[in-house]
């Protein structure tokens, strides 16, 4: 008998604790993001829309075609085609599915000459329809410095020639 | 006597073959199948006599995709495997390739193994504790889980740009080192996520309703255990000290302090139990490894292209949810002839009908939620 | 809801123009009818989108923020909205004249009990000499909607969830019933606005006159009861949706659906709303006019119901039997037997 109301108190009493710990939460702040109108600061390492990096100096491509980011690429989502001999080597056409690309940041390791990029917080890729995803030569080719590994934070040098660097520094968080 | 107990046997076949019984199908689409399986229960009145568990749903290939790519290719694969733990899956398939190849990962990238995938492993806990709640109706539960699970999320991205398949590892070490700061940000998240252990507590394990719903139920008898080969916290739970990181060490766990939380009876509540103390014991050995970690590379220096010597290589890693084995033949070429993957769920699941006949359709659900199943790792 | 005399009135007025004597009845009848829905539809889509808060802030996140502006506050209008126009699906093996009648029988159901609801002094549509025995009998008819819906749905998860309703709603009747009888026997009264009045005064001068201040174990037991009545957590083993999908409703959509939703909401009110006349004093409380006082009692203890369903797990079937036959049965007994007691001691002779 004593053992029958000790358990029904028992229980009676988690569930109050249950409930204040509840209560607490009630006038906690809330820690999602209102996004569209809010936007999350996202790392500089977000893997996002590729970009073709160019050198501030020139404003050209530093891709010189030599097809190894196609390569190693285990979805195959990178097509590409060069012109030019040696130094002067230049891609023709180069496009990136990306309805296929799995966001594994091998091409990028794989560059020897830094040429693509990932870290450029350009997340919004959503289109009405699947060629909206396949990008060209013209739509990856960078606008200013974007970080990438061998060059994370700003350009070594060019830092005072492109100040307002977009997705330099820590943010990235250029939408 | 024989003859009696023998009679009263049939009699009771029987009665239960009269008895209106009903096959129910649980899944493909069900909201506590964790995914797209597909369980065929048969039931009388609420109790569940028969459960035939049908996987396949998400077969895609994964064994066969790996065996047409080279080496460093099939890691971003193996993220897809079981998409709530994917730097272990990383962390397996490259342990493989090194043994393999013989190759020696620097001191650092040890380290910070251990460390994202120990925090790895709360996520993976967080999240499995998450839908656990959910599964026995407590929504709340599930939100905080994932609100904590989103700060390892949140870590992991700064290092690696992803927040579900991460493809940091690479052969011979990481992909990067880890950002300046991140290990104090990981040293803070610690110190949040501490207390926070004790607000679960109070919406599960001190609740009444949390308690009798999961104690005394799905129960695993060690032998069973074995003989199903079950791995992880199911092993664990059914009172059994097996954990790779000890018993069959690999990276540097042999340096690092830690408990093994087993459970006597191998009820649903001591899977519980023992996941919510793993959670403790994987924070205890991130602090160990933050204040060892020592600097340095993060890559060994290996080559453009791998080749593997002719040979094969089983190498296992204790993942969330169990034995995370991969299993490689190679012929000396740049791919692997053969590539197998050890699933833990897809074992760990194979013991469900030995634990659901008897018990209730609510603890069905409740006993499929403690198994820890990950859809994409059972089918590959 | 008016006097008597002037409802008189208005039936002599249509009288003298010859109209016959059941018009105005109807009339008057249909008028009630529309003022109750429109009150159940209203105060339903506040709770809907209250508890959509409420949970929303106990788990650290917004909630409706969106449709209208201010907090989401048009979220309810909005569903309400896209339930009304989406598809009706009748399923091609479903009992097509049970499942049509299913959500009305349980929207009746809670509809019927507003009738005795006292909102304030003389806000009642008709203040029975019988209100409580009326509403119970009234609210258990909910349960045969219930099981309308899970057989007519030919499914067998709405079966299971159908039988599983019948279960509790026949084991959760009994400690509901009994526990309402202690407050009862010190009133004297089924009349609603007897047991208001009754709770008038104060105790020893200092505590209200409610009557959970002496029958505070009855008011637990009526509550739980009530919960478990009203299928919430965590009693919601009906509609379990991690268990049965989503149980009896399972086949049900769009404006179908929408009304054993508003159903749920308008249960949750009565079984409050009693909870706040038999135990919280009704309508009485100093200041403010006496429905406010009602709304605000009412929704307060709407608010612990919400409050539990985000807090706890779901019960077992077993459990639950369990909770009603063994715990709260015995406990409702004694506090009966207890109450008449005291009652029997204290009362003068004769």
């Amino acid at each position: 008998m004593w053992r029958y109301l000790r358990e029904i108190w028992r229980g009676f009493w988690s569930i109050l604790l249950s409930m204040q710990i509840t209560l607490r939460y009630l006038f906690t702040r809330a820690v999602t993001v209102q996004y569209p109108e809010e936007k999350r600061q996202l790392p500089t390492r977000a893997l996002t829309q590729h970009v073709l990096t160019i050198d501030l100096e020139s404003q050209e491509l530093k891709c010189t075609a030599c097809d190894m980011c196609a390569r190693i690429c285990p979805a195959n989502c990178i097509h590409l085609a060069g012109e030019g001999k040696g130094k002067a080597r230049r891609p023709k056409w180069f496009v990136i599915d990306h309805n296929l690309c799995m966001y594994c940041n091998l091409c990028v390791e794989v560059c020897p000459f830094d040429a693509i990029s990932m870290w450029t917080g350009k997340y919004e890729l959503g289109g009405f329809s699947r060629t909206n995803l396949v990008y060209d030569m013209e739509t990856m080719h960078a606008d200013g410095f974007y970080p990438t590994i061998m060059t994370p934070r700003s350009p070594p040098g060019a830092a005072a020639k492109a100040p307002a660097a977009p997705g330099g520094g820590k943010g990235g968080g250029k939408g | 006597m024989t003859t009696i107990n023998l009679h009263l046997q049939q009699v009771k076949e029987r009665t239960t073959e009269s008895m209106e019984e009903m096959w129910v199908n649980m899944g493909p689409q069900h909201p506590s199948t964790h995914g797209v399986l597909r369980l065929l229960l048969k039931l009388d009145g609420e109790v569940v006599r028969e459960c035939i568990p049908y996987l396949g749903y998400m077969h895609r290939c994964h064994e066969k995709i790996g065996e047409n790519r080279a080496y460093v290719q099939i890691i971003p694969y193996t993220d897809r495997l079981d998409y709530l733990a994917s730097m272990y899956n990383n962390w397996a398939y490259c342990l493989a390739c090194e043994r393999l190849m013989e190759i020696s990962i620097p001191a650092r990238a040890e380290y910070l193994r251990v460390i994202i995938g120990e925090l790895q492993r709360i996520a993976s806990h967080l999240i499995w504790l998450g839908t656990f709640g959910l599964d026995l109706g407590n929504f709340t539960l599930f939100m905080w889980c994932f609100r904590e699970r989103e700060m390892i999320l949140d870590l992991f991205e700064a290092v690696s740009g992803q927040r579900i398949n991460y493809s940091f590892m690479r052969i011979g070490g990481l992909a990067l080192d880890v950002p300046e700061g991140w290990l104090a940000d990981v040293k803070a998240f610690l110190a949040w996520f501490t207390p926070r252990l004790s607000e679960y507590d109070r919406l599960s394990t001190d609740n009444i309703i949390w308690q009798k719903r999961i104690q005394g139920v799905g129960i695993l008898k060690p032998e069973d255990a074995i003989s199903y080969a079950c791995s992880g916290p199911m092993l664990r739970g059914s009172g059994i000290r097996w954990d790779l990181r000890r018993d069959d060490p690999y990276g540097i766990y042999d340096r690092f302090e830690f408990d093994i939380p087993v459970g006597p009876n191998g009820d649903v509540w001591d899977r519980f139990w023992v996941r919510r103390q793993e959670m403790e014991q994987s924070v205890k050995i991130v602090e160990q490894g933050l204040k060892a970690i020592p600097p340095g590379p993060v890559l060994a220096p290996v080559a453009k292209k791998l080749r593997a010597p002719v040979g094969d290589i089983y190498s296992r890693v204790e993942s969330p949810r169990g034995e995370l084995g991969h299993y490689i033949v190679a012929d000396g070429s740049e791919r692997p002839y053969r590539y197998k993957v050890r699933a833990p769920t897809f074992v760990n699941l194979s013991a469900l009908p030995v634990m659901l006949p008897g018990y209730m359709v609510a603890d069905a659900v409740a006993i499929l939620g403690s198994v820890d199943i990950v859809l994409c790792e059972v089918d590959r | 809801m008016v006097s008597a005399g002037a409802l008189e009135q208005f039936y002599a007025l249509f009288e003298a123009w010859g109209i016959p004597w059941i018009v105005p009845r109807l009339a008057i009848m249909l008028g009630v009818v529309s003022i109750i829905i429109g009150f159940i539809s209203v105060s339903a889509m506040f709770l809907i989108w209250w508890e959509r808060k409420i949970s929303a802030h106990i788990q650290a996140r917004f909630g409706p923020m969106r449709v209208g502006g201010w907090h989401g506050w048009a979220q309810s209008i909005a569903d309400g909205l896209k339930l009304l126009l989406k598809e009706d699906i009748i399923p091609t093996r479903a009992d097509r004249p049970v499942f049509i009648l299913a959500p009305i029988v349980v929207f009746a159901a809670s509809l019927a009990t507003y009738v005795v609801i006292p909102f304030g002094p003389g806000l009642i549509v008709q203040d029975l000499n019988i209100g409580i025995l009326y509403i119970i009998a009234i609210s258990s008819l909910t349960v045969v909607g219930i099981i309308m819906a899970g057989w007519g749905s030919n499914n067998k998860y709405a079966a299971l969830g159908a039988l599983r309703s019948a279960a509790q709603a026949v084991s959760y009747e009994v400690p509901l019933v009994i526990s309402l009888l202690g407050p009862l026997l010190l009133v004297g009264s089924l009349r609603m606005t007897d047991i208001v009045e009754y709770q008038g005064g104060t105790w020893l001068g200092i505590l209200p006159g409610w009557l959970i201040v002496v029958q505070p174990l009855a008011f637990l037991i009526y509550f739980t009861c009530a919960v478990a009545e009203t299928n919430r957590l965590p009693f919601d083993i009906p509609e379990a949706e991690s268990e049965l999908v989503s149980g009896f409703h399972v086949e049900y959509s769009g404006m179908r659906f929408a009304i054993f939703f508003l159903a749920e909401y308008a249960n949750m009110f009565v079984v409050c709303a009693i909870a706040t006349t038999v135990f919280l004093g009704g309508w009485q409380g100093p200041l403010l006019a006496p429905w406010v006082w009602f709304l605000l009692k009412t929704y307060f203890l709407l608010f612990v119901m919400i409050w539990l369903r985000w807090t706890l797990a779901r019960v077992r079937v077993d459990q639950l039997m369990h909770v009603a036959w063994k715990v709260l049965l015995p406990l409702a007994f004694v506090n009966l037997g207890i109450t008449g007691l005291l009652v029997l001691v204290l009362s003068p002779m004769g």
